[in-house]
């Protein structure tokens, strides 16, 4: 009896997402650690603010010491002098390149959240549904239509884009910036209007989802997670299931919360790399990594 | 020696895109591209767009403007 509690606890330590919780706790506040922000009501003019950071981090946040890259990417597409942003969507390709959807696992303060908000208890968590798969889609459909589009074409009288993902959907911006500023900041509270209501109710609905839906957000809307999706399969940090060693079971598939099986694409573009299936594979079969694994998995193509 | 691939019963030009995709190159040449383009948006200037706009609060983003 001792040792089969012994064992469950071992199994509990092995499977816990709190290593991970906590690197992801440290990354955001390292890129949120301008208290005085908070304090003051006011954000960050340093200049760090040049810089994106890899997650989907709202720069009018009062901790934020870089920029948002989707935040940027509409900045700049809808400005008066660049129509195409060559820096920003550099720095996607380039982070995407190099890691792809592990920013979402890992370094994304938003995610983190909603990552914390799944863990609260509830009797019935929805781990799928009818056109599941289907609204995965939507998340291209935004960063495509809200993202790109829309800052582009839709200009003021001076050539001018509005960012409207930003203004009519972010829910990190509402949370990270817009409730932060407003509580700390009374002339806000005065500005405040039928689109703060709005992107308030966005949020909360947001929140009660990812209740009961693991990161609902990442899963259907994220226009960033849409970007690092496309470079899962392409970049150099990749995951690989060892044939030789897989027994099948099924364990890594019914432990992955966004849905993938890694024993049919191991790089899955709804994979966030957040580790759980080479936890929970009895066989060690599923493993990570830069160069070595990478380089045996060409090897095992080709024989 | 006995031949045994994953990829068997796919087309030769799937296959071969198989193998581009699944080298580690790729993603080497991509990351460079990016750095590439990274440098000629700051050299266009695009760096200081991001600044001005991320340097004031975002009345869009926190949802007043």
């Amino acid at each position: 009896m001792a040792e089969d509690n012994k064992k469950n606890t071992k199994k509990k330590n092995k499977t816990s997402e709190w290593p991970r919780h906590r690197i992801q706790l440290l990354w955001a506040f390292l890129t949120n650690s301008y208290l005085a922000g908070f304090v003051q009501g006011k954000i960050y003019t340093g200049k760090l603010k040049n810089l994106c950071v890899p997650g989907l981090n709202c720069y009018s946040c009062p901790g934020a010491l870089g920029s948002c890259p989707i935040g940027a990417l509409q900045a700049v597409i809808g400005s008066r002098n660049f129509k195409l942003a060559f820096y920003v969507s550099g720095f996607l390709i380039f982070v995407g390149a190099l890691v792809g959807r592990f920013v979402c696992g890992w370094l994304c303060p938003f995610g983190l959240i909603q990552d914390l908000l799944h863990k609260i208890p509830f009797p019935k968590k929805i781990r799928t549904f009818r056109g599941e798969r289907l609204l995965r889609k939507l998340k291209y459909v935004i960063l495509i239509l809200f993202v790109i589009l829309l800052p582009m074409f839709l200009t003021d009288i001076l050539g001018q884009g509005s960012p409207w993902f930003c203004k009519l959907i972010c829910p990190a911006g509402t949370l990270e910036g817009g409730i932060p500023l407003v509580l700390f900041n009374s002339a806000m509270r005065g500005a405040i209007g039928w689109l703060y209501a709005w992107k308030n109710i966005l949020l909360i609905i947001l929140i009660l989802l990812s209740v009961l839906i693991y990161r609902p957000f990442c899963k259907y809307l994220c226009p960033l997670g849409a970007v690092y999706s496309v470079f899962n399969p392409l970049s150099v940090f990749r995951y690989r299931v060892d044939k030789e060693k897989c027994t099948s079971c099924g364990a890594c598939a019914r432990a992955c919360k966004m849905n993938c099986d890694p024993t049919k694409n191991a790089n899955d573009p709804e994979c966030i790399r957040c580790g759980l299936c080479k936890k929970v594979c009895p066989t060690n079969a599923v493993c990570s990594g830069w160069k070595g694994e990478a380089k045996k998995t060409e090897k095992e193509a080709a024989i | 020696m006995s031949v045994r691939s994953a990829d068997s019963g796919k087309s030769a030009p799937r296959l071969l895109l198989c193998r581009i995709l699944s080298s580690r190159r790729t993603g080497i040449v991509l990351a460079a591209a990016g750095l590439c383009l990274m440098g000629f948006g700051i050299f266009r200037g695009e760096m200081q767009v991001v600044f001005d706009k991320a340097v004031r609060i975002c009345m869009e983003c926190i949802g007043i403007g």
